[in-house]
């Protein structure tokens, strides 16, 4: 049993010790108020032995039985077995209430002209009068012409692979992605067969000189990769060759922080430049000044390369190769956060706001609540976080029920609206359901009104007993019969909403889903009877619902559940491919271009853009058209200093039209007096241009 | 005496020196790499960075005598070696030593001097020694001239040949100082620094010229590995095959530049020369042995611009891996 009974009536939910004893005083606080009157009125409440136990329970588990009286175990005479419960009105969910309703989310309370679902309408309009006290847009919305209910057909996307996509594309695409694998393995296996063919030459051979690095020749192939070149290292020193082994883990360093980007690889680089590379990082300047001074000691001094020194180089080395990658875990890891988020909080869809949404619900669990969200992921491991489930349909497996009922066994509690089949193995009842119209019923109810006294429309039923709360749900379904379980609302003779204890734990069964929906659970005192029931002041609350299931426990579940997994199985084929291929980071660095001075075609260029940045068309023709004219008289000599007879003789040599010859020597000799568009100084220069190679020059 | 001793004294005196130069720590290491490398400096900056303070500093820090010649039009070469004067109560002529004869000698604006004066200098750093009416009288030790010259005012002054220039193992730029350093020379006027008057600074007196030449031939001792001397030699080879240059650097360039990272390891506290020990040198070494072709002059580039050139294009002996 997970509530027990407050001095105020109310259903107090487990609560460890403090809670208990606050609870507890506040309890006594009331009772000296005078704010009881059921407690006047011989009405069960907490003892001071019961109080005492209270604040003395070290496990922080209560039991109705371990503080109800006794005489509240008696048979009772009533349809029902009575509740050990009192009902107690909360100021706090009237006001929640109004506020919530009152966001402009919840469009069908607010927005004049929304227009429900056909099925919304069906459920929900035949009690508008009952439903929509706190929401007076559900009036309205019930007077407009509903939507019809279209079925969206959900396309399989397991079974399509590239569902847009004609005949021809495919076969284009599958072949496409059959060479491209093709080419890859076969660049695979010829690198692996070069490799192996390299070892054994290797091993016939004797080793190679090194070659020294010069511009002249080519630079020999290298490995970048740093913890390649760290294992390097270490082999060279179990071999006891420590020079080579300082150099590997010094090629590792460098390496490393050439990847984060602190310092700049070049052949022109001394030690000393990639140290200053580094001022603006004290901590890895400072390793690479000591990694640095062993290697330089032995390669320019006297000091001899031993294990001492190879260690000492290698503990700095090994700092610095680590904090690299802690840098990419500190930047992977929130993105495997995202990925990992097991109980979230999506942006709802418009529907949760509207009559059949859980937004009311999961709004007042989570201000009623420590902490109320949907659990997005599976049910498994420890429980123990969690106060109390609601299930809203969820469809989990069966070890999902099995440890979601031993969580209940060990004295967790469970809401649900409605009773999934799974559930039924753990309910010794086979629980038929049965469509009851009479008035819902709020238990203790002595004075509950007879079945089939109901008005035809919403069921709704005052409990005499104190506090006055009533019950409505719009086209109730009940149980048939309820043999064991406590009833706490009852529609007529059948029982609506039963605690079944189960082990230490409760199960509350409603028998309806629709009850926690948003048009039923704003109306009447619905939503005080679930505070009442599902709230934790300070615990936490999930909804199981549809939803759960699809959060992932890890990454790969992540990309699973996205579909991505065959794509990134490939991007990590190709990544493996390439890194076994070229043993080096992608990209190679590169020399940056010499410095070289400018020919003249570039300062021809360079002074053209400067013309036609200043739009100096006009003046680059006149110069041009001086130059051009000059050549032009050089290359067909006449005698006469006149246009008209240079433009006979270049027509008599090119064969072209006098006329038009004439006229363009004339533009460009007077292209200075001359107002055209750039586009006219253009032509004419083209046309100048053209002239001057017919007449034999550039 | 051992490298961390010389280390140590060598950070200890540019400190003192930096304590009455401000902002040119960068010129004091330069001038005292130099005097350890048994060369001289010319040094290059605008009139007011403190040159003559500067060697006034490490005169006084070093224990060393301290001479300034100005040089101008009019300056004979007996101005600067000294001559043999009639006595004429001893009735024979005695030699009347000139500036010439100290330890530290500033040879201020050395570019104003005609050639003839410029040589007699010369040949006294060179050879550290004098020779006149045929008697060579030896200079000194440790020998050091701080020549100057001006960057700007060309009229009226003798440029020095470049087969003079050579001799000169440093050639240093002087720049202007930051604001702040600027702002601290200030305050440090207000507070009663008075450049003449040294003695009042309390300027310790770190070295001796026991200890200079001590210092001196550790500098022998260093450990120059093979590869290094490959890079220098590649450094200044390729300034003669450079197509800015015109003249490149001489054999006595590599030397200078080896000399130089000696004294710069030391310095460190290395008893070995690595290779940003030479690249630091570098520009220093060679910036004044370089002559440039004229049209590379048009293109407003300097030899500076054509050695850190060849630094980029010259690869650092590295480890093998």
């Amino acid at each position: 049993m997970l509530r027990t009974i407050d001095a105020v009536g109310g259903i107090v939910p487990r609560r460890p010790p403090l809670w208990g004893a606050l609870m507890g005083c506040a309890g006594v606080v009331a009772l000296g108020l005078g704010f009881a009157p059921e407690a006047a009125a011989g009405q069960p409440t907490i003892t001071d032995a019961a109080l005492w136990e209270t604040l003395t329970d070290q496990e922080g588990w209560e039991t109705a039985e371990e503080h109800a009286p006794s005489e509240e175990h008696a048979p009772s005479e009533e349809p029902f077995e009575s509740a050990e419960v009192r009902w107690a009105a909360d100021p706090a969910v009237e006001s929640d209430l109004r506020e919530i309703f009152g966001n402009a989310k919840f469009r069908y309370c607010n927005e004049e002209g929304y227009r429900l679902w056909f099925h919304e309408k069906d459920t929900y309009c035949p009690h508008a009068d009952v439903l929509a006290e706190r929401c007076p847009g559900l009036a309205r919305a019930c007077q407009l012409p509903a939507f019809r209910h279209v079925e969206v057909e959900e396309v399989d996307l397991d079974g399509s692979w590239l569902p847009a996509m004609g005949e021809v594309v495919r076969f284009l695409f599958w072949l496409t992605l059959a060479v491209g694998v093709g080419l890859l393995i076969r660049a695979l296996v010829r690198n692996l067969a070069e490799e192996v063919q390299r070892r054994r030459r290797g091993a016939d051979e004797p080793a190679p000189e090194l070659i020294e690095w010069t511009p002249e020749t080519p630079p020999p192939p290298r490995e970048t990769d740093a913890e390649r070149l760290l294992y390097r290292a270490r082999e060279q020193a179990a071999r006891g060759d420590f020079a080579a082994a300082l150099g590997s883990a010094y090629a590792a360093a460098l390496w490393t922080l050439d990847q984060r980007g602190l310092i700049e690889l070049h052949r022109s680089r001394t030690n000393g430049d990639y140290v200053r590379q580094l001022a603006p990082h004290p901590q890895e300047r400072e390793e690479l000044r000591q990694i640095v001074r062993d290697v330089e000691a032995v390669q320019f001094g006297q000091a001899s390369a031993d294990r001492a020194r190879f260690d000492h180089l290698l503990a700095h080395v090994t700092a610095l190769v680590q904090r690299a990658s802690l840098w990419l875990a500190l930047v992977l890891l929130p993105l495997t956060g995202i990925a990992c988020d097991g109980v979230s909080q999506p942006d709802p869809p418009l529907a949760h706001y509207g009559p059949d949404g859980h937004a009311l619900l999961e709004t007042l669990l989570q201000r009623h609540s420590d902490s109320a969200q949907r659990r997005v992921r599976r049910l498994v491991g420890d429980l123990e976080e969690v106060a109390t489930f609601v299930a809203l349909g969820p469809t989990l497996r069966q070890e999902e029920w099995d440890l979601l009922m031993s969580w209940v066994d060990r004295g967790g509690t469970l809401v649900t609206a409605g009773v999934p089949a799974p559930l039924l193995e753990y309910i010794p009842h086979d629980l038929d359901l049965l469509r009851c119209e009479a008035p819902l019923a709020l238990h203790p109810s002595p004075e509950a009104e007879a079945p089939g006294q109901n008005d035809g429309h919403a069921q709704s039923t005052q409990a005499s007993a104190p506090p006055a709360l009533s019950v409505v749900q719009a086209g109730a379904s009940a149980f048939r019969d309820f043999p064991s379980g406590t009833t706490l609302v009852s529609c007529g003779a059948h029982p609506f909403l039963v605690e079944l204890e189960h082990g230490a734990g409760s199960v509350y069964l409603l028998a309806d889903d629709t009850w926690l929906r948003n048009a039923n659970l704003g109306a009447a005192d619905n939503a005080q009877i679930l505070v009442q029931l599902a709230a934790v002041p300070f615990g936490r609350v999930e909804l199981l619902g549809p939803w759960t299931g699809s959060g992932a426990h890890h990454p790969f579940e992540s990309i699973h559940k996205a579909g991505l997994t065959p794509w990134v199985l490939q991007l990590a084929l190709l990544g493996l491919a390439y890194a076994v291929a070229r043993g080096v980071r992608f990209g190679t660095p590169r020399q940056p271009e010499r410095d070289r001075r400018r020919s003249f075609t570039e300062h021809a260029e360079a002074l053209g853009n400067q013309y036609a940045r200043r739009q100096a068309s006009g003046h680059a023709l006149e110069q041009y058209g001086r130059w051009a004219l000059e050549r032009i008289r050089e290359r067909v000599p006449v005698r006469e200093r006149d246009l008209h007879a240079l433009a006979h003789a270049v027509a008599r040599r090119t064969g072209g039209d006098p006329m038009a010859i004439l006229r363009i020597l004339v533009e460009a000799q007077s292209a200075g007096q001359i107002q055209g568009s750039p586009e006219e100084h253009s032509r004419t220069m083209e046309s100048l241009s053209r002239i001057l190679r017919d007449v034999g020059g550039a | 005496m051992n490298v961390e001793e010389f280390s140590r004294a060598f950070q200890e005196t540019v400190d003192e020196v930096s304590r009455v130069l401000l902002g040119q720590r960068e010129v004091i290491e330069h001038v005292l790499v130099a005097m350890l490398s048994r060369g001289h400096v010319l040094i290059e900056g605008v009139p007011g960075l403190g040159k003559t303070l500067l060697v006034r500093a490490l005169g006084h820090v070093l224990g060393c005598t301290f001479r300034r010649i100005q040089f101008t039009p009019d300056l004979m070469p007996s101005d600067v070696t000294g001559n043999n004067v009639y006595n004429t109560k001893a009735g024979e002529f005695e030699f009347v030593p000139g500036p010439v004869f100290t330890q530290l000698l500033l040879a201020d604006e050395i570019n104003r001097a005609p050639a003839k004066t410029q040589a007699a200098l010369l040949e006294a750093m060179q050879e550290r020694s004098v020779t006149i009416d045929g008697t060579t009288r030896r200079l000194p030790e440790p020998f050091l001239v701080l020549a100057t010259q001006n960057p700007i005012d060309s009229q009226g002054t003798y440029p020095l040949p470049e087969a003079q220039l050579d001799r000169f193992l440093l050639k240093v730029h002087v720049g202007y100082p930051t604001p702040d350093v600027e702002r601290g020379i200030l305050k440090s006027y207000l507070d009663g620094f008075d450049p003449s008057d040294l003695a009042a600074l309390q300027l310790r007196c770190i070295l001796d010229v026991d200890r200079l030449l001590a210092m001196q031939s550790v500098l022998r001792t260093l450990t120059v590995h093979d590869e290094l001397l490959d890079y220098i030699t590649r450094i200044v080879t390729r300034t003669r095959a450079h197509a800015s240059v015109y003249v490149g650097a001489s054999p006595r360039a590599s030397v200078a530049l080896l000399n130089t990272a000696r004294a710069a390891a030391a310095a460190a506290g290395r008893s070995f020369i690595v290779p940003d020990d030479v690249k630091a040198y570098a520009h220093g070494v060679l910036r004044h042995r370089l002559i440039l072709h004229p049209d590379a002059e048009l293109e407003n580039v300097s030899a500076d611009d054509v050695i850190e050139g060849i630094l980029r294009e010259t690869p650092v002996p590295k480890s093998a891996a």
